[in-house]
């Protein structure tokens, strides 16, 4: 019996069976039908557990949908731009952007949850402030002095890095930045000419997250260790006095 | 709400949006692909469809959903495409001649027989209608689109007239198929009484399957989600682009099931 299932057909029994579409007599003969062939039977089971799973996935859905509805409910559309939409790389430095973004500031201050809007604008920070420091440090080459037998190492920060742009899986991101820095402050270890951009990207990273603490320390460090390189001191001190103007 | 939960409901919209992103642009790399719209394009078309479901959430349009969130969004996406291709890709000849179909619907020219046989077709093989249903349901769409033409509701904005009477055929067919068809949901006492026969399954083979359940492949997922929501086969095959006829659709199906179903042996056999 086993070969000769039609399965569209059965699948169509089982079908009508749940939904309780059968008459008497259809239901009988099909329990029956399940009593003997245990393949048929098994199948049954399974399309079953199926639908079960789908209704219970397709409630979380649901009600994670609904959630979201509400949250974006709640947001103005500067927090919702800041959380859903792509940052652009251009004009993030002019000033017409940070003036726009401070009448913003103002508006938001005004109408928005105090708690919500720092988180918001911190997050936000985060976004604009990472094309600004990719720009700035592209000039003298993202990962300067990296040599060929590097090539692990940069796969693996260049993936560390892409998360902290796109903000995808920041806590464990994070984690694994703070090891690496903490091994890039070794001057024997082979991290240690990505600190500054190790550094940076965790700042980063910590906004994204909400943190407005955590970065400061970090940009004071790089500014130290970068003295005579203004490429890098401007964005970290800009970056300080922005972090301390939220 | 604490600024924990603040900060989850933020990250679980950023994820949300971060997966649609990446799904809509595919697929309106795919839909509008004589178009070739550069990926810069599609991202503002993308961020322009997230900004439409921010207003509608905001005006009170969209307080809860039928359907899921990224299908809607979808929708929007589809909409903002074409707007986007009326602005930047058709001719002032384009527009001209879709004016010309326009002012030969309001005086009951021959556009509607011209789209008539490939309108009955696509009726007959999406929604298995006879000819004689293929036929009313073609009518009805000529007359509503006819009085949308009249009462200035058509908007030349969205698509070529030609589209726009099939979409609207469509739209009908829906009608009728939800009219006539009587749709009953299962019965949880019955599904759980079947998925329990034989002492029933393990806590972990269940959440084996609601695990490959979330994680079926395309265009199993999207049959089987709608399909066990009760969503009529007519319906899905319009949501389902891989698949263009109803007895193919219904041969994906039972397929989905199987190899789901083959997969789940495969791998509880090792819990």
């Amino acid at each position: 019996m086993k070969n000769n299932i039609d399965y569209e057909y059965f699948d169509s029994q089982v079908d009508k069976f749940l939904r309780n579409h059968m008459t008497a007599e259809e239901e009988t003969a099909f329990k029956a039908e399940l009593d003997t062939y245990e393949e048929k039977k098994q199948r049954a089971r399974t399309i079953a557990l199926m639908i079960h799973s789908m209704q219970e996935v397709g409630r979380d859905g649901r009600e994670r949908d609904q959630r979201m509805i509400d949250t974006i409910k709640t947001m103005s559309e500067e927090q919702f731009r800041n959380v859903a939409l792509k940052p652009h790389a251009v004009s993030l430095w002019s000033r017409i952007t940070r003036y726009a973004s401070a009448a913003c500031v103002a508006g938001l201050l005004a109408f928005g949850g105090y708690r919500y809007y720092n988180y918001n604008q911190t997050v936000s920070l985060g976004e604009k402030e990472y094309m600004a420091y990719s720009l700035d440090i592209s000039e003298m080459g993202t990962f300067k002095s990296a040599s060929d037998n590097d090539t692990n190492i940069r796969v693996k920060l260049t993936e560390l890095f892409a998360n902290v742009k796109e903000r995808k899986t920041i806590p464990s991101t994070i984690s694994e930045l703070e090891r690496l820095y903490k091994l890039a402050l070794d001057e024997d270890s082979s991290y240690y000419y990505y600190v500054d951009d190790i550094a940076w990207n965790l700042a980063i990273a910590y906004l994204k997250d909400g943190d407005r603490e955590k970065p400061i320390p970090l940009l004071e460090d790089m500014i130290k260790r970068n003295e005579r390189y203004p490429a890098i001191t401007k964005p970290a001190k800009e970056l300080i006095q922005k972090i301390k103007d939220l | 709400m604490t600024d924990e939960e603040i900060k989850q409901n933020n990250q679980e919209l950023a994820d949300f949006f971060n997966q649609e992103r990446e799904k809509n642009v595919a697929f309106l790399r795919k839909k509008y692909k004589k178009y070739k719209l550069s990926n810069k394009e599609m991202d503002d078309i993308f961020n322009d469809s997230c900004l439409e479901l921010f207003k509608n959430i905001q005006d009170g349009k969209l307080v809860s959903l039928d359907t899921t969130l990224s299908f809607y969004l979808t929708q929007i996406c589809k909409i903002q495409g074409l707007k986007k291709i009326r602005d930047t890709r058709l001719t002032t000849e384009l527009l001209n001649k879709y004016e010309k179909i326009l002012y030969d619907i309001k005086h009951k020219g021959h556009f509607f027989d011209n789209e008539k046989k490939d309108n009955i077709s696509i009726l007959r093989k999406k929604f298995n209608f006879s000819e004689t249903d293929a036929e009313d349901v073609y009518q009805e769409a000529c007359l509503a689109m006819y009085k949308n033409v009249l009462e200035g509701k058509f908007e030349i904005v969205i698509s070529d007239p030609a589209t726009y009477l099939k979409q609207t055929c469509i739209f009908q067919a829906l009608k009728k198929v939800r009219d006539t068809k009587d749709f009953i949901e299962y019965k949880p006492n019955k599904v759980y009484d079947l998925m329990n026969e034989d002492n029933g399954y393990t806590w972990d083979e269940r959440q084996l399957m609601k695990e490959m359940v979330k994680h079926l492949p395309k265009p199993c997922d999207t049959i089987l989600r709608l399909y066990y929501e009760g969503i009529s086969m007519e319906e899905i095959l319009l949501k389902v682009d891989e698949i263009n006829t109803f007895t193919s659709l219904k041969v994906r199906k039972s397929q989905c099931v199987r190899k789901l179903k083959a997969k789940f042996d495969k791998i509880r056999k090792k819990i």
